[in-house]
């Protein structure tokens, strides 16, 4: 099987097959952009994402690799944060920092698939806290005044007329 | 981020650790569009709000999100792309880990309000013709149904009964009762009961006011301000029936009603099942509704509560044919600038059709004695479009025509040939259909002196009866006439064959329905083709065919469509026309795509910018798409309630049309939330 080598931001050298690496928008782009995709010494240089981190999406891509594509109009997706797989549940018991490394390399990417399952967790972080339970949580720092906090509990932005 | 690479992971680590956090990215680093993303994964209630009371960045974000929501939203209504998903007991045990939860049973004709990040849902009518008292709240951001434990005086159980949210309370006003089977003939009950109900301390409270509306069900209401202002409504004065087109205010805080002055005579015609919804705090808009037998409105009014003297202005409605047909048995409520109405598809269920044709009386309407259905129908495929003329003839012709359509003895009609004579009998049949249902609906709204079950129950054994005295089932409420009683003078024997014809039809129009094929089949395999053959003469035709016929009496429907309109204008040029028309004559309009589900409920929307500011006011409805039905659309019901949460529009209950008339009713549960798909980012 074909395989490229990725480059993380520490200079580490991943050996991967090619169809795990297309599983990201922004690899596959370059490849077919450049014409690297026959050229087995080619290098693809990440620099926005550490060993660490690649090495966590390269394992999440691998056990995703078979997943069918998502189509534009998919019925699937839905607004449910309940419905991450107990794998991809296990992988993401990370800390918080890695978590939104992960994130930020799912959108650097381009991975849909990853960049909704860690952003659902997320969400699955800030659900049923109170404002004050997700500052701690996330570790925020409140920076309203109680005047400006008691408008924003007044204002409803959904009924304003625009 | 760079920066932070080289720093080490707790692998193994807990999700809200924030022990680490000095080291690593915290979650404001992500830029707003991610962190915006994340929010789009909250339920856009509760959460979201303590989203936006984190910091001011989150609160900007937050602010962001709710109106592209919005927008979204609006733009979905206009292009048509939403979707429905469903929200049912099901589903809601289904739930992994969780307890089963309490889950309210199943009704119609509730009254359901949304107060902050709840549905309030109280009462309505129950699978077996009893109703209920009861109130639940539907948290919208956990998405779990509760039943308060609340205290006071509780109001009567009842359906149609208006509710509004104001302050922290909310406003239970007037209602339908079923009358109690035991003893037998207990009337129909209405109500001029009003509770409030305060949602701190979860307690009923009855008010007593010196003066006050009389009982009503059916009416709407909207607050504006601290006042309450309710509309039309069903109601009995001097022992009859009647739809009102009055105007009650409710002073909320004083708990004081008062009647206001209007200036001329300009107002909607007395009506019960209106929209009505609020514009701002000194306009509201009423939109259809229905003022008695054929007489389903779709026009459109405003009254203005500027100044001491009200006005109500009715409205130019643009875009009819795009418009919902059937705004009086099915809800609808304001988003924004746009009003939704939930229905029937508008190509599918013909039965429906017919009802908007019928606001030009085919069959009775109002005012002199209704004619018989059966005895016109010979005629109706040509004459249906003068039913004044009609109205003359079928006092004199009246035996005669009834013998026409007498088993065996249908010679007379074959003046048409058998294609418009068949397309003719299904009109009156479905039109009766239609007849039957909502009689049966004005029936139950009102307080009549009959049981309504028995003839139902019996109709079977009533195909075959001899000519006998007149079906009580469709006794009607004056304000609601249909196929008649005549209890005044001795049945001649045209009327006894014309009462047993009635009766053959009235069964006939009740299981007819080739149209649903999703509907059970139990009676139509042994008596549909028979009944034809006996009753109307007509070849029996194979249930393959259908389509065929629906395109046929489309076809038919067009030609009266345009009959019709001519005859506004030229009525004898109109009549020359309608003998003169071959049946065939125009072309397809809009064939019904292949594989759209018949049953399902439409969407409908209509811009409502246009009505305040403007020296024309109107409303314009909007072009619909596949005949407003959307992915996922929920099975057609009626009498459900339509309320709009923040970015979506949430509808509950209501009970299958075509199992009102039998013993248990088919009602629903479930909510049914209409959003816009996910975007990908």
């Amino acid at each position: 099987m074909p395989s490229i080598k990725l480059q993380s931001s520490d200079d580490e050298i991943f050996d991967t097959d090619i169809q795990i690496a297309k599983c990201s928008g922004t690899i596959k782009t370059m490849l077919e952009d450049c014409g690297m995709e026959d050229d087995e010494n080619a290098v693809v240089p990440l620099p926005n994402v550490n060993s660490t981190i690649l090495r966590k999406v390269l394992t999440w891509a691998h056990y995703h690799k078979d997943d069918p594509q998502p189509t534009e109009d998919d019925e699937s997706k839905e607004k449910r944060t309940d419905d991450i797989i107990s794998w991809d549940a296990d992988f993401l018991k990370v800390d918080q920092g890695t978590l939104f490394e992960l994130i930020l390399a799912a959108n650097y990417l381009d991975i849909k698939g990853l960049l909704e399952l860690t952003c659902k967790t997320v969400a699955n972080m800030i659900k049923g806290k109170t404002p004050e339970e997700i500052r701690k949580t996330f570790n925020i720092k409140k920076d309203f005044t109680p005047a400006e906090e008691e408008q924003v509990r007044k204002e409803n932005e959904w009924c304003e007329e625009k | 981020m760079d920066a932070c690479s080289s720093s080490s992971y707790k692998v193994d680590g807990e999700n809200d650790n924030t022990a680490t956090l000095e080291h690593t990215v915290p979650l404001n680093a992500l830029p707003d569009e991610i962190l915006e993303f994340i929010f789009t994964f909250l339920p856009p209630y509760g959460d979201l709000e303590h989203c936006s009371l984190v910091c001011k960045r989150w609160q900007g974000i937050v602010k962001n999100l709710v109106r592209r929501s919005k927008l979204n939203l609006e733009k979905g209504l206009t292009d048509f792309r939403l979707r429905w998903e469903v929200f049912s007991q099901q589903r809601s045990n289904g739930l992994v880990g969780t307890p089963p939860l309490s889950f309210i049973a199943g009704r119609f004709a509730h009254s359901a309000v949304r107060q902050g990040n709840s549905m309030y849902v109280f009462g309505g009518g129950s699978s077996s013709d009893t109703t209920f008292n009861d109130l639940w709240r539907f948290d919208l951001t956990h998405m779990r149904w509760a039943r308060p434990v609340a205290t006071g005086t509780y109001p009567s159980p009842k359906g149609s009964a208006s509710m509004v949210a104001w302050r922290d309370q909310l406003v239970l006003f007037g209602g339908w009762r079923y009358p109690s089977l035991h003893p037998p003939y207990q009337p129909w009950c209405l109500f001029d009961e009003l509770h409030y109900y305060d949602l701190g301390k979860n307690r009923w409270l009855l008010r007593n006011t010196l003066t006050c509306p009389p009982p009503m069900a059916g009416h709407s209401a909207t607050v504006h301000g601290d006042r309450m202002v309710i509309f039309g409504g069903y109601q009995i004065k001097d022992d009859v029936n009647v739809n009102s087109n009055d105007t009650w205010v409710l002073d909320l805080p004083e708990q004081r009603w008062w009647q206001p002055l209007f200036m001329g005579n300009t107002r909607p015609s007395p009506r019960y099942g209106q929209i009505q919804v609020e514009l701002d705090k000194n306009h509201l808009l009423v939109v259809g509704g229905c003022g008695g037998a054929n007489r389903v409105y779709t026009d459109a009014w405003l009254l203005d509560m500027t100044r001491d003297v009200w006005c109500w202005k009715a409205l130019n409605v643009r875009n009819k044919r795009f418009g919902a047909v059937h705004m009086w048995c099915n809800p609808g409520c304001k988003v924004n600038n746009y009003l939704v109405v939930v229905g029937p598809s508008p190509n599918m269920p013909q039965d429906f059709q017919l009802m908007k044709q019928s606001r030009v009386p085919v069959v009775g309407g109002r005012g002199p004695p209704p004619p018989n259905p059966l005895q016109n129908l010979p005629q109706r495929g040509h004459r249906i479009p003068m039913p004044e003329r009609r109205l003359g003839g079928a006092l004199g012709g009246g035996p005669n025509r009834g013998g026409n359509i007498r088993p065996g003895a249908a010679g007379g009609a074959a003046a048409l040939g058998p294609q418009e004579q068949y397309l003719a009998n299904r009109r009156a049949i479905l039109n009766q259909h239609m007849q039957q249902a909502q009689q049966f609906l004005h029936n139950s709204n009102v307080n009549n002196n009959n049981n309504n079950y028995q003839p139902r129950s019996g109709r079977l054994s009533d195909l075959h009866a001899p000519p006998a005295p007149a079906p009580p089932v469709l006794a009607p409420a004056p304000a609601a006439p249909s196929p008649p009683v005549r209890p005044n003078g001795p049945p001649s024997p045209a009327d006894g064959d014309v009462d047993a014809a009635q009766r053959l039809q009235r069964n006939l129009a009740l299981r007819c329905r080739d149209n649903e094929p999703r509907l059970p089949k139990r009676f139509d395999e042994l008596y549909e083709d028979p009944f034809r053959m006996a009753a109307f003469n007509v070849p029996t035709r194979s249930r393959s065919a259908s389509r065929d016929h629906n395109e046929r009496i489309r076809r038919m429907e067009e030609k009266m469509n345009a009959i019709r309109n001519s005859r506004r204008s030229a009525p004898a040029a109109a009549a020359a026309a309608a003998q003169a028309e071959p049946p065939q004559q125009q072309p397809l309009r809009a064939p019904s795509p292949k594989r759209l589900r018949c049953n399902v409920q439409s969407l409908f929307v209509c811009d409502i910018s246009g009505i305040l500011g403007s020296s024309e006011p109107a409303l314009e409805w909007v072009e619909y798409k596949n005949f407003g039905v959307l992915k996922g659309a929920p099975d057609r019901l009626i009498l459900s309630s339509l309320i709009a949460g923040n970015g979506e529009l949430i509808l509950f209950g209501g009970v299958h049309k075509e199992t009102l008339t039998d013993i248990t009713h088919h009602v629903s549960n479930s909510i049914h939330f209409l959003s816009v798909p996910r975007d990908i980012i």
